[in-house]
Parts: structure tokens; C-alpha cells; sequence
């Protein structure tokens, strides 16, 4: 059985003010796939998740969602479908922790309908899961960075989604938070949630994911599973770094060691 | 859900009721009266017109200005009525007014207000002008019932500024020039133009194209050049005439240089009311002092 | 740790408003004491039982004997409706406060500081010096209003970029606005050749609710009653879009349109206050902060219950504004610049400690 992919991108160009950011970026994910983006800062790690939320205009391409045309979901279907978890939240005002959480229940709620009880065990849930549950009535503004990017990631679970993109999840969190969210990434992945994380460490994003893509210059240098991906010459000419590659003894993902920077 | 609708839509619709119906105050309200026995002035015009026209007892209060000694000059007439007000709504009301009389210039909103009263107001206008002055004191005799008084009023006025005018007839008209500090002077189509026209002079403001009460720089003050310079204020308020006889920029203006700046009564600069004329006569005795000389055999 | 809706509903922030039912009608008794104690002071000084009794009498449009009519015409033609007006710009000022703040999300945003306000006022001022507000007293509300207006519009042009409106460019742009109408101001009051009338465009922008009757209720009231239910429909939109313009996109959100509506109504919302009050500052400013410590930031109970607090404080205000000196009017602007002043100022160095990580 020929299985559709559930996200496709072609042709994807990001072109603003004529400086190319994006260009040609093309490729499929399948359901219940777990993709790291990667590439070196200023790539356009973040401009390509955002395109593929929905967040910002492509100047070129076509993103296919579940087979449909990214543009002609409107904007409440596409968020019933996909939640997606910037860099960063910043909150002005002081809204609890399970407030915001609870903003993730948004598109499913007319604009006058109080919330259901079934939407706050879903809220519970997520912060359950992503073990905010006592940060629940903290007001989120005086949470740490590493605190509301869990509270963050609760609120996108917390709709829910099909398709769940996550820019740079694990940046602010300690050892142990980091493990645990992308634990519970990978499960989300095993019930068929599709998910698309842009990473900066490599290792950690070869630990999880199962397909890698490395963008180079705003293009798709190569894509595939991380053993095909990672390979000391592609990473050599993408990061301009001598590596040398190891297996991680533990899980038999590869393993990067950089060594020095390449002549 | 839906009693909360009802309910909001209930109380939104009785607080529409209660704001748009006509809100008249019912009551025993008699006709109109004419001639109005309680009127209430708003301004020191008015309260002079009055004092001049009709007996005290029909006046219910007059302004606070009435009882200025700077600005009123009726201190002594205006004794006879025990109220004196400021123009604010609550006290006028609780005047029970028949009629109220007040300047034209008061704001749209004010106006709207003492319609929604239903208490019979008169607005003064054209008080930029000695005929103006007139006209508005056969006005307001029609509106209080006080026509022959009126006449009288107008008619007495007019006789004395037509005895000015013999006594100055023919005469050359200095250049005269009426100051408020900050360089503001009145030109053309203002009571000042007017009074020193009536006076025998020559209003330097007017000619140069001047028209309205308007703020002009140093340099025009130069260059109108009056030889007679005219303030209101009191004898002891010298300020502004120490400055303009001291300001070095004015020194070859002729006035200054003279020595002629004149102080005239606040009270008669600032009144819109036949005692306007008392203004034309001060500022004609001095433009032409001799035209008002008492012969020696009269003094 | 599972919880009831019951429990969680609108999880307010003080013990003092833990259920919205219970903290609106707070509010609704406090702002009916004030309306009452306001009705019953003034400059002519009536026993409260010939309040009570004539203000019944009006309502119930009961006759009422020749003696009382003078009483019975300033309780209910000069200080009801008053008190009236006292209690819709109040609300309105303090809803388009709200609005803005959310929409900037800057606490320091309100109708004056981005300079709607100030837009609404010169469309008022140029009403005024060609004559037109003497003319018909509801020339300078429609004067108003297409200032107000206008103003968002062209701050809101100023600042996009490429369909999207970064938010300190519109603050920022707001201010600069401010700077040029006030300009402008001066400018159309100095040319002002009229004395009287120059008397009359300085205090109406001094602000204030001196001899706004009946006509003046009757005209704002739909403004304010269309505000307030349309922004109450965008509660939520507002709560989503704290959470960050990206964040509210993919929540579902088209966020271009609603901050077009919220810019909008807040400047609806601004122009009806200052065609009845003209200028009449920090309302929008102090009275959401205050507010929103009680009740909390979600605003779905945050907008009435800021509604509800504009209108106390205008109250009050305004009773302090005519009865303070007896018989005078202190400025309505200048009594909530007393007050508002040194809360700006307190909130301006809690935003810098704020910003500097110290709190």
C-alpha cells in the first residue's frame, strides 16, 4: 500500500527584499515520522518550520498538507491540524501557566464558548506530559526559559495536532528536561503525530530522529537517515568542520565529534 | 446562558428607553411670563443694560463681575440686588430665572443644556461696534418688556456721542494705537476701532489692514508708529506701560518717545454696555484736550 | 492533580474576585454608590431625601410642583445625565485601554500616548474654529470621530511592512503623531483670530464634562454600547494574541484582520470619549493596570470589569473636578493627570526594573 505523504514540500523559495533565504527546498514527510532540520545558524532553519506552519508567506513553492495546498486551508483547519512552537514566548502580562496551556484548546472553541471539561483534562494532560503540572498556577512571566518552553510545547500539545514543528525545542533545558521532552517527542511520533524539529546539535537530533535534513545556503543539501546524512564529508563542506564520526555506543545512531575547523 | 441573554438584552433596551425619550420635567409650569420679573444675567453687559433698565426687584441675580471695582461700572447700582452668581449651571437654575441673558459666544453645549431647562434665554450679539452696542440695548429692552426705557437708554447714548462728536469736529486725528501686553492689538471690525474712531483719533492697527484682536510681532509695533498709546489698567497697575516706555526696540517709536501712554479704567475699556461712551470721552479728552477745555469763566 | 472547570474557570488573581459573577456585581454596586453620591453633591448644596425624591420623579417622568423645579432641574437636567456622562467616557476610555495595551502588548499604550487622542481632537479644534460646533452640537462628535479614526488609519499605513505591523514601530510611530497633531494644535489655535472662540477651543481641550447634558449621553451611548459588545466578542483573540503574533497564527488566528478590528474599535472607542470630554488623559492608562491586578489578564472578565472600574474612577473624578473649589470647574484632565501622573511615572520604573531582570 502506497501511503501518501502527510507533508510535501515544492519548490519552497523565500525571497524577501531580493536576498534568497530559501530556495528550491523540496522534500516529503511521511506520518508518524520524526525529522530533525539542521544546518548552520542563519540556514533558515526557523524561516522553513515557519513556512510550513503557515506563519509566513512562501515567495515561491507550494507546501502540501494531508494532500491539500497549504493556502487554501484556512487559518482555524490549519491549526486544528498542526501546532507549532517558536524560539520564544514572551508574555507581557501575567497570565498563569495553565492559562496559556489552556490556549492551546483555541481552535477547537467557538469565540463565546467557555471552556469544556474535556478541554481541561487535555490541558492536564499536557502538562503532564511535558511535567509542568506544578508550574500551573505560576504566573508565566516569572517562569525561567527553560521552564515556558515546556509550558510552550504543553500548549501545542494541548491542540492535539496531526503535525506538531518545534523551533530549537531543547535549547534552554538542562540534561534531564531535554531527555524527557524528546522522549515524549518520540512517542507522540509512535501514536502518528508527525513531527518536524529544527535542531542546532546534531548528536541530539540523531539520537531522535528518524530522517534528517541538512540545509545548506537556504537549499536541501541532503536529506535521508541520519547514517546517510551525517557523514564527514557532507558535514565537512555544510559546517566547514573536520569531524570525525563515531556510533553512539548506547543507541547506534551516529555520533559527530568535530575536530577543527576545515582549511 | 440564554436568561443571561435575556437579561442583558432587558436591561440594554430599558437603559435605551430611559436615555432617548424626550426628557421634559413635568410640571406646574406656567406660561411663559412676559415681561420675565426674575431675570438672571451672565454677563457684566448685561447685568449694566439691566441695572439701567428695569427696577431691581425684577433682577433675580447679576454677575460676580457686577461688584468688581475694576471692571464694573455699576458697583454702586448693582448694591440694590442681593445675588451675584457665577456663570455655573446648578447656581443659575437655583435662581428660578424667567430669562436668562447671556453672550452669544457661550459653547454649542451650554446652549443645548438650558434648551433641554426650557428656561427662555436671550444671547447678546454685535459687540464689535458702538451701533452694535445700541442695537443690543433695544434688544434686550424687547426682550425684557422694557422698550420705552430702552429707547431712552439708546437715545441718551446717542446724544452724547453726537455732543463728542461736535466738540472734535474737524479736527486731525492723531495716530492712535491700543495695546495689550503681549502685542496683541485690536484692528479692524473691533470696539476699540470703533471707540477711537468715535474719539477723533486715528486707530494705526486698522489702517495697516489689521482686522480682529490679533497678536502682532515687534517689528509691526515699530512700524505703526502711533503718537498716542492707550492700556487699560488701573493707576497702580503701571507694569506693562513701564515696560513699553522702557523697551529699547520701541524707543523711536513717537509715542514712546513722548511719553504718551496712556492708562485707561479697566472699567471703561472692557464694557460692552452704553457705558461704553464714558471710553470715547476719556480717549477724545486726551486726543484733544483742548476741544474739552472748561473756559476759565466756567472752572 | 486533576481539576473541575468549575474550579479552574477564568482562574482570577486575588482572592478578592475568585468567581466573575461575583467581582462584575462588586463592581456594579460600586459604581451605582458613586453615581448616587455623585447625583447628590454639587455646587447648590440639597438635602439627599429631595435628591432621591426628584431623581424618582424624573425617571418616572412624575410631575413635579413649580416650588421644586429648579431643584428638580438640576438633579435630573444638569447632574444626572452628568454623572451619566461621566460613566460612558469613563468606560470607553478605559476599554480602548485595554484594547490597545493588548494589542502593542505594551502596558504603557492608551488613546492618548499613540495619539488617537490627540487625532480626535484636532478633528474637534477644526470643527470648532470654522463655526461648526456652534452650529450643531453634533458636528464636533462626527469631527471627533473622523479624527480619531483617520489617526489609526494613517499610524497603522506608517507602519506595515510587508503586511505585517511590528509593534514597537507602531508605538513609536504613535508618538510621533502625538508630537505633529499637538503641533498642529497650537498651530490652529494660535492662527485663531476669534478671541472668544480661541477661549472656547482652549477649554474644550483642556477637558472636561462642564454642561454635558442629555444630548450628549444620547450620543455616545450607541458608540459605546456597539464597543463594548464587538470587543467583547474579541476577548479571546486578545488573550491568544499575548501570547505572541507567531504563536496566535498558529492557533488559528488571522491576525492581520482582528488587529486591523482591535485598532479600530479602540479608536472608535477613543474618538466617542473625547467628542464628549475632549482630552481627558491616563483613564486608559491606569485604570487597566489596576484592574487587571484584581481580576487577572484574561480578558474576557478583564474588559467589562475595566469598563466597569473607567466609569467609578471618571466618576469620582468629575465630582472631584466641580466640587473641590467651590463654585469653579478644575479641569477634568487636570485631576486625572494628578492622579494618573505619578502612576505612570511608578509604572514606567517597574517596566525599566522589569526590563533589567530585577523584578
Amino acid at each position: 500500500m502506497i501511503q501518501a505523504p502527510g507533508l510535501s514540500l515544492d519548490g519552497i523559495e523565500y525571497a524577501p527584499n531580493h536576498k534568497r533565504i530559501l530556495q528550491s527546498v523540496s522534500f516529503d514527510v511521511w506520518p508518524g515520522q520524526c525529522v530533525g532540520i539542521l544546518g548552520p545558524n542563519g540556514t533558515g532553519k526557523s524561516t522553513l518550520l515557519r513556512i510550513i506552519a503557515g506563519v509566513l508567506q512562501p515567495s515561491g513553492g507550494t507546501v502540501w498538507l494531508n494532500g491539500r495546498n497549504l493556502q487554501q486551508w484556512s487559518v482555524r483547519e490549519r491549526a486544528q491540524q498542526l501546532a507549532f512552537v517558536p524560539q520564544h514566548t514572551n508574555l507581557t502580562f501575567p497570565f498563569r501557566a495553565r492559562e496559556v496551556v489552556l490556549m492551546g484548546r483555541t481552535p477547537f472553541l467557538q469565540r463565546w464558548q467557555k471552556e469544556r471539561p474535556e478541554d481541561w483534562r487535555i490541558v492536564d494532560e499536557a502538562m503532564t506530559l511535558t511535567d509542568t503540572t506544578h508550574l500551573a498556577e505560576r504566573d508565566a512571566t516569572t517562569l525561567s526559559g527553560g521552564e515556558m518552553q515546556r509550558v510552550a510545547l504543553a500548549r501545542a500539545l494541548a491542540q492535539q495536532p496531526s503535525f506538531l514543528l518545534l523551533d530549537e525545542p531543547t535549547t534552554n533545558l538542562d540534561l534531564r528536561h531535554q531527555v524527557e521532552i524528546l522522549d515524549v517527542i518520540t512517542r507522540l511520533a509512535r501514536t502518528g503525530v508527525t513531527i518536524l524539529a529544527a535542531f542546532h546539535d546534531l548528536n541530539l537530533a540523531a539520537t531522535y530522529c528518524s530522517t534528517m535534513i541538512l540545509l545548506k545556503n537556504g537549499e536541501v543539501y541532503a536529506s535521508g537517515p541520519p547514517l546517510t546524512v551525517l557523514t564527514p564529508q557532507t558535514l565537512g563542506t555544510v559546517f566547514s568542520v573536520e569531524v570525525f564520526l563515531g556510533t553512539n555506543p548506547a543507541t547506534g545512531a551516529p555520533y559527530v565529534i568535530p575536530l577543527s575547523t576545515k582549511k | 446562558m440564554f436568561l443571561r441573554g435575556a437579561v442583558a438584552i432587558l436591561t440594554t433596551g430599558l437603559f435605551a428607553f430611559l436615555i432617548y425619550r424626550p426628557h421634559a420635567l413635568q410640571g406646574a409650569t406656567a406660561a411663559p411670563v412676559f415681561p420675565p420679573q426674575r431675570i438672571v444675567s451672565l454677563t457684566l453687559a448685561a447685568d449694566e443694560f439691566l441695572l439701567a433698565l428695569v427696577p431691581p426687584q425684577r433682577i433675580a441675580a447679576l454677575t460676580y463681575l457686577a461688584d468688581s471695582p475694576r471692571f464694573s461700572n455699576v458697583i454702586i447700582e448693582a448694591r440694590s440686588v442681593r445675588s451675584k452668581i457665577w456663570p455655573n449651571a446648578e447656581q443659575v437654575i437655583a435662581q428660578q430665572p424667567d430669562l436668562i441673558i447671556m453672550a452669544a459666544y457661550v459653547s454649542a453645549t451650554a446652549k443645548t443644556l438650558l434648551r433641554e431647562t426650557g428656561i427662555p434665554f436671550y444671547e447678546l450679539r454685535q459687540y464689535t461696534s458702538l451701533a452694535g452696542v445700541r442695537q443690543n440695548i433695544l434688544a434686550v429692552g424687547q426682550a425684557i418688556g422694557a422698550n420705552d426705557a430702552a429707547q431712552a437708554l439708546a437715545t441718551a447714548m446717542s446724544q452724547r456721542l453726537h455732543t463728542i462728536q461736535q466738540r472734535i469736529a474737524n479736527r486731525p486725528r492723531p495716530r492712535t494705537l491700543y495695546y495689550v501686553g503681549g502685542n496683541f492689538v485690536p484692528g479692524q471690525g473691533t470696539s476699540m476701532d470703533d471707540i477711537i474712531a468715535h474719539a477723533g483719533g486715528q486707530n494705526v492697527a486698522a489702517d495697516a489692514g489689521i482686522s480682529g484682536f490679533t497678536k502682532v510681532s515687534q517689528e509691526t509695533l515699530v512700524t505703526l508708529n502711533p503718537t498716542h498709546i492707550f492700556i487699560g489698567g488701573e493707576e497702580s497697575d503701571k507694569g506693562i506701560r513701564e515696560l513699553l516706555l522702557a523697551d529699547p526696540t520701541l524707543q523711536n517709536v513717537e509715542a514712546i518717545q513722548s511719553g504718551r501712554v496712556h492708562i485707561l479704567p479697566p472699567a471703561y475699556v472692557h464694557t460692552l454696555s452704553h457705558h461704553i461712551v464714558n471710553c470715547v470721552e476719556a480717549i477724545a479728552k486726551i486726543l484733544h484736550p483742548d476741544a474739552f477745555a472748561v473756559p476759565e469763566s466756567q472752572r | 492533580m486533576n481539576g473541575s472547570a468549575e474550579t479552574y474557570a477564568l482562574s482570577p488573581h486575588s482572592s478578592i474576585a475568585r468567581h466573575s459573577g461575583w467581582s462584575l456585581s462588586a463592581g456594579l454596586v460600586l459604581l451605582i454608590f458613586s453615581m448616587v453620591v455623585a447625583v447628590s453633591l454639587g455646587t447648590v448644596s440639597l438635602p439627599f431625601e429631595t435628591t432621591g425624591r426628584l431623581l424618582i420623579k424624573g425617571v418616572l417622568q412624575l410631575p413635579v410642583e413649580g416650588t421644586e423645579r429648579a431643584q428638580a432641574t438640576i438633579i435630573y437636567l444638569i447632574r444626572f445625565p452628568r454623572v451619566l456622562a461621566a460613566v460612558l467616557v469613563g468606560a470607553l476610555l478605559a476599554l480602548s485601554g485595554v484594547v490597545m495595551q493588548g494589542l502593542f502588548r505594551n502596558p504603557m499604550a492608551d488613546a492618548g500616548i499613540i495619539g488617537v487622542s490627540s487625532g480626535g481632537a484636532v478633528g474637534g479644534i477644526l470643527a470648532i474654529s470654522m463655526g461648526l460646533a456652534a452650529s450643531s452640537s453634533l458636528a464636533l462628535p462626527c469631527a471627533t470621530f473622523a479624527g480619531a479614526l483617520l489617526t489609526a488609519f494613517a499610524i497603522y499605513f506608517f507602519t506595515m511592512r510587508g503586511g505585517r505591523t511590528p509593534l514597537t514601530t507602531l508605538l513609536l510611530v504613535g508618538i510621533a503623531f502625538n508630537a505633529m497633531l499637538a503641533s498642529l494644535i497650537s498651530l490652529i489655535l494660535s492662527l485663531a483670530q476669534d478671541y472668544e472662540l480661541s477661549q472656547q477651543m482652549f477649554f474644550w481641550l483642556m477637558g472636561g464634562l462642564d454642561g454635558r447634558g442629555w444630548t450628549h449621553v444620547q450620543m455616545v451611548f450607541p458608540f459605546a454600547l456597539g464597543g463594548f459588545l464587538l470587543i467583547l466578542l474579541l476577548s479571546r483573540d486578545l488573550n491568544v494574541l499575548l501570547l505572541g503574533e507567531e504563536t496566535a497564527t498558529s492557533l488559528g488566528l488571522n491576525v492581520e484582520v482582528v488587529k486591523r478590528l482591535l485598532l479600530v474599535l479602540s479608536a472608535l472607542m477613543a474618538g466617542a470619549a473625547v467628542a464628549v470630554s475632549g482630552i481627558v488623559g491616563f483613564v486608559g492608562l491606569v485604570v487597566p493596570h489596576i484592574v487587571r491586578l484584581i481580576v487577572g489578564p484574561d480578558h474576557r472578565l478583564l474588559l467589562p470589569a475595566a469598563a466597569l472600574g473607567g466609569a467609578i474612577f471618571l466618576v469620582w473624578c468629575d465630582l472631584l473636578a466641580r466640587t473641590l473649589i467651590p463654585l469653579e470647574e478644575v479641569g477634568l484632565g487636570v485631576v486625572t493627570a494628578f492622579v494618573g501622573g505619578p502612576f505612570f511615572l511608578h509604572l514606567l520604573l517597574r517596566e525599566e526594573k522589569r526590563q533589567r531582570g530585577e523584578l
